[in-house]
């Protein structure tokens, strides 16, 4: 029917229109950038994805306060050959789900080798909610290990990080070595220290 | 049914609907749901 | 001139989708929105993960609340969905659900097209119960905390949305695949081919939402109504019908998802889509 193929083609016109306007209007807000209050290290919608960390890609300086209070740099590196970077959050399932046996191996761990978690939905020092739940969760899963409280010294390397648990491994220069590994695979991170360890 | 009661429960659901969604919200539960959303959930794309 | 459900349908799921998925911009870098909308539920099936996303998923914040550390029941959510329900019963899944579209078009495909038998139509329920409410509440681990069971294990709207296309963009991502997305990839593609041969065959086997919301079929302000004086009893709305519903005999099914081509086949005009009641109609 002729009649109704010329209101098909308005309303496919109008729809189509609604439709790109919903999507302008929608990459408006999206470049805003409006970051959660949880987690402000993640939430840079305009940054470009910057090249996968590469070997031998330097850890950016930063100087934090970690769970316990204490002030941390990026001299903590040269204290050992191999730093695992754990970085997480407490909104997180399986970031709290590997955490008791992040905490045992931490002290398993070889002499050489040392445990450092990332905490990334902390968003200040006023943010009491979320450091004290992730002291609770640390305490809980009996991962006695430090604890940094991120803060936009870190952006350059959580810009790249797409999700958590995602784990990093630095060495003793402070240059991170090998890919990260995303998602909680602890089984993944031992092998990933065996195998450099046994390379050195 | 006939209409009466379904204009009854509809009006009840209504209120109630209402009063969950206010209650919900003020106890906290629109800003768990905000944090789960923005972050990108590995669960829920299949990595775990 | 009288516009077709048919058409003025895909329009509004069509404009449906691009409302829910409006930051497309976000597929490049794959990243997500963050804004605050997200904490403000779609009513139909749209993965949050998806980079595009504007809003939450409601099923998928009902898992959220229900496996988080403080709470084991959403309020907020089932709120929510009370009021989609009550207002609009499972048309939300005729014309709002952004994956419902998805599979109609997907069944647009060549292909005998089969029929379903009536058992399959309760696993979804199952799925509901088990994996929405029960694990995420039951199975916490030492914090308190469950796992979004259904977005986890089953959800492919959430394979296909979130996780192909955070996939596509992020090579540290692609290195984390194993064998639950082995599980979930498969799920989907039973979805994809279940949807080639039976209409809509996720939303009536599988998918919780629609679950949800066709108990609210009975009493929902948008409703199905015939009239019985008009009604010739010629079986066209039956046979016309996707869902393999019968107007006639049961206009408030839960299986109803108010796409209206029954009401366009209707010869004598006796099937319509309404919010008004029966009694103001034959006046």
């Amino acid at each position: 029917m002729k009649l109704k193929s010329n209101y098909f083609q308005k309303y496919a016109a109008l729809c189509a229109a609604l439709l790109l306007t919903a999507a302008i209007t929608g990459c408006a807000g999206a470049s805003d950038g409006e970051g959660t209050p949880s987690s402000p290290a993640i939430t840079d919608n305009a940054a470009e994805e910057t090249q996968e960390a590469d070997t031998d890609t330097s850890f950016p300086a930063f100087t934090a306060t970690d769970l316990d209070g204490n002030t941390v740099t990026e001299s903590i590196f040269a204290e050992k050959d191999l730093t695992v970077l754990n970085i997480w959050g407490t909104f997180c399932g399986p970031c709290i789900g590997e955490m008791p046996e992040l905490g045992k191996w931490a002290e398993e761990m070889p002499d050489n080798v040392q445990m450092l978690g990332l905490i990334i939905d902390i968003s200040g020092e006023d943010d009491t909610e979320h450091r004290d739940l992730a002291v609770d969760i640390t305490q809980k899963a009996g991962a006695n290990f430090t604890n940094l409280i991120a803060n936009a010294d870190f952006s350059p390397i959580l810009r790249d990080v797409v999700g958590v648990p995602t784990t990093l491994f630095i060495d003793g220069g402070g240059n991170i070595v090998g890919d990260p590994i995303v998602g909680a695979d602890v089984d993944g991170y031992k092998a990933f220290v065996e195998d450099y360890l046994n390379g050195q | 049914m006939g209409n009466k009661p379904k204009i009854s429960v509809r009006t009840a659901c209504l209120i109630t609907a209402c009063a969950f969604v206010f209650y919900g919200f003020t106890r906290g539960e629109a800003v768990t749901v905000l944090n789960k959303a923005v972050n990108i959930c590995l669960e829920c794309i299949g990595l775990g | 001139m009288k516009i077709s459900y048919a058409i003025k349908r895909k329009l509004l799921q069509i404009i449906a989708l691009g409302c829910s998925n409006a930051h497309v911009l976000n597929f490049k870098d794959g990243r997500l929105y963050t804004g605050k909308w997200k904490q403000f539920c779609n009513p139909g099936l749209n993965c949050y993960s998806c980079p595009a996303a504007g809003f939450a998923c409601p099923i998928g914040a009902l898992q959220a609340v229900n496996g988080s550390m403080r709470f084991s029941f959403s309020f907020y959510v089932m709120g929510l969905l009370l009021a989609f329900g009550t207002l609009l019963g499972r048309a939300v899944c005729g014309w709002l659900c952004p994956f419902g579209l998805l599979q109609e078009l997907i069944h647009k495909i060549p292909s005998p097209k089969l029929h379903l038998k009536k058992v399959f139509l309760y696993p979804k329920y199952i799925i509901l119960v088990v994996f929405v409410f029960i694990l995420p509440v039951a199975v916490t681990d030492y914090m308190g905390m469950g796992k979004p069971a259904f977005c986890q294990y089953i959800c492919p709207a959430g394979t296909l949305e979130g996780g192909l296309f955070l996939l596509a963009a992020h090579e540290s991502l692609r290195r984390a695949v194993g064998t639950l997305f082995s599980l979930k990839m498969a799920i989907l593609i039973l979805t994809v081919i279940g949807c080639v041969f039976i209409y809509r065959f996720f939303c009536r086997v599988f998918c919780p939402l629609g679950a949800i919301y066709g108990l609210f079929n009975r009493i929902s302000i948008f409703h199905l109504e015939v009239d019985s004086n008009r009604c010739t009893g010629c079986g066209k709305c039956r046979k016309v019908c996707g869902m393999e519903v019968d107007p006639v005999k049961n206009p408030d099914s839960a299986e109803c998802i108010r796409c209206g081509a029954c009401a366009d086949a209707c010869p004598t005009g006796a099937v319509c889509l309404t919010c008004k009641t029966k009694a103001s109609q034959t006046e």
